[in-house]
């Protein structure tokens, strides 16, 4: 990889980082489990490797943002997650913040 | 599935205690629900080398349990600037310190090369030591700042008005690099013609020493040339600078350099512990012609070896001032950039 090739790597995965947490929180408005959470956000076109997504799960659930519970589902215990109340309020500010970010975004690059 | 077994079993070594069993379980699942998603797409059962490719996507066990360890650095974002800061100062001290304290012992005592080979080879224990203590500090205060939510504030009371004044650019004159090339050849010039007219050193003194039973030891002779070489090496140095339009940190860096090999030329002076020694045309009381020598030596020696010392300081001083600025220079630049 060459120098210019690894800085925009690193710039990829910096902007991705910023969004991945809201991109969750979003898709856990409904309940999911880790592999499904993850095929969905795959089908929106948003890859995440599972060794980023369920620490992030466990990290957010720490934080109160998402509560979990085991249940069995096709003869096996899966942990289902879902939005805790404090994480149905957060998200609504991370979405006004990211809309607004959005809006001056797109205002640079219409000047640009 | 023993393999996905022996996989689950590998990363649940070495992840945190109390959380282990709950995180196995729900990585169970997910490696699971990959195997029934893959066996549907074929339709049939994966073989042994299907299920250790899938497994091997999923990462090496020990990078898997990282992911979940609660605090990912020993210092922190927040912390770090501080510490790189706090880091060069301490071992810069450390490292003068030792240097300077060392180097009057060694002056005071029986200076020797080999002692100061030692002194210089201790260098960079003390900058290890220094710098293990500086990192156990930051990790303990970033334990406390994120596990123990102390705060700090250490840079949040300062006023604009207590900075230091705005230093004055260093004036480039064109005749100061002449007048140290003028300088470096009259230098060169002169301790030529020495060893012919000792009044150029000693003045009168020369014609009332030439008519005592001593002469110069030989060291002396031993040393003349290696330094004649040193003072030879500078005024080319010199010269180049007359063609070098700023004062940048090279010069000061080889100044510093021809300096300290000075000192090492005087190291190997003081070595010789013996400046002057008894004449062949001695005659009268040999003996306490001797005595007379011995102290004349002694009296020399120790003002030799106080010169070691200032010079070694000096060294030291200018050493540090160097790092110092260029620490200096690249901070700004980088704070500019940013």
């Amino acid at each position: 990889m060459t120098t210019s090739e690894n800085h925009f790597e690193n710039l990829r995965l910096e902007l991705r980082r910023g969004c991945l947490v809201l991109a969750v929180l979003s898709q856990l408005r409904e309940e999911h489990y880790g592999y499904t959470l993850r095929k969905a956000l795959a089908d929106h076109g948003l890859s995440i490797e599972e060794n980023t997504l369920y620490p992030l799960l466990r990290r957010l659930e720490s934080q109160g943002l998402l509560v979990s519970e085991w249940r069995e589902e096709d003869k096996r215990n899966k942990r289902f997650y879902r939005l805790s109340r404090d994480g149905k309020k957060i998200l609504q500010q991370l979405l006004e913040e990211w809309q607004s970010i959005n809006e001056s975004l797109n205002l640079i690059l219409q000047e640009a | 599935m023993e393999l996905l077994d022996r996989y689950l079993q590998a990363i649940k070594r070495f992840l945190p205690l109390g959380h282990q069993e709950d995180i196995i379980k729900e990585l169970s699942d997910n490696l699971l629900s990959r195997i029934e998603d893959k066996e549907s797409e074929l339709g049939r059962q994966l073989q042994e080398f299907e299920l250790e490719s899938i497994i091997k996507s999923h990462g090496h066990p020990i990078l898997v349990a990282a992911r979940y360890q609660p605090q990912q650095y020993l210092i922190g974002p927040m912390v770090a600037p501080l510490y790189w800061f706090i880091l060069k100062i301490a071992v810069a001290m450390a490292i003068a310190v030792y240097g300077i304290v060392n180097t009057v012992l060694m002056a005071l005592g029986t200076p020797t090369l080999q002692g100061a080979i030692q002194i210089i080879l201790g260098v960079p224990r003390v900058a290890w030591i220094t710098a293990a203590w500086v990192t156990f500090s930051f990790v303990a205060i970033e334990i406390a700042v994120t596990k123990y939510n102390v705060k700090l504030n250490w840079f949040e009371n300062w006023s604009p008005r207590s900075l230091p004044r705005l230093e004055k650019d260093q004036q480039k004159h064109r005749c100061h690099p002449m007048v140290e090339f003028l300088g470096a050849v009259f230098l060169v010039l002169w301790m030529l013609i020495v060893p012919y007219h000792p009044f150029l050193v000693f003045g009168p003194g020369a014609y009332y020493l030439q008519s005592q039973p001593i002469q110069a030891a030989p060291i002396w002779y031993s040393l003349y040339w290696p330094f004649m070489a040193l003072l030879f090496a500078s005024m080319i140095v010199k010269a180049a600078y007359l063609f070098s339009f700023s004062w940048s940190w090279p010069k000061k860096f080889i100044d510093l350099i021809f300096r300290m090999l000075g000192l090492l030329l005087l190291s190997l002076l003081i070595e010789a512990h013996e400046f002057v020694i008894l004449s062949g045309t001695a005659t009268g009381d040999i003996t306490h012609l001797q005595d007379s020598i011995a102290k004349l030596n002694y009296g020399i020696l120790i003002g030799l070896r106080i010169a070691l010392a200032i010079a070694a300081v000096n060294i030291l001083w200018e050493g540090g001032r160097i790092l110092y600025e260029s620490y200096r220079g690249r901070s700004s630049y980088q704070a500019l950039r940013l």
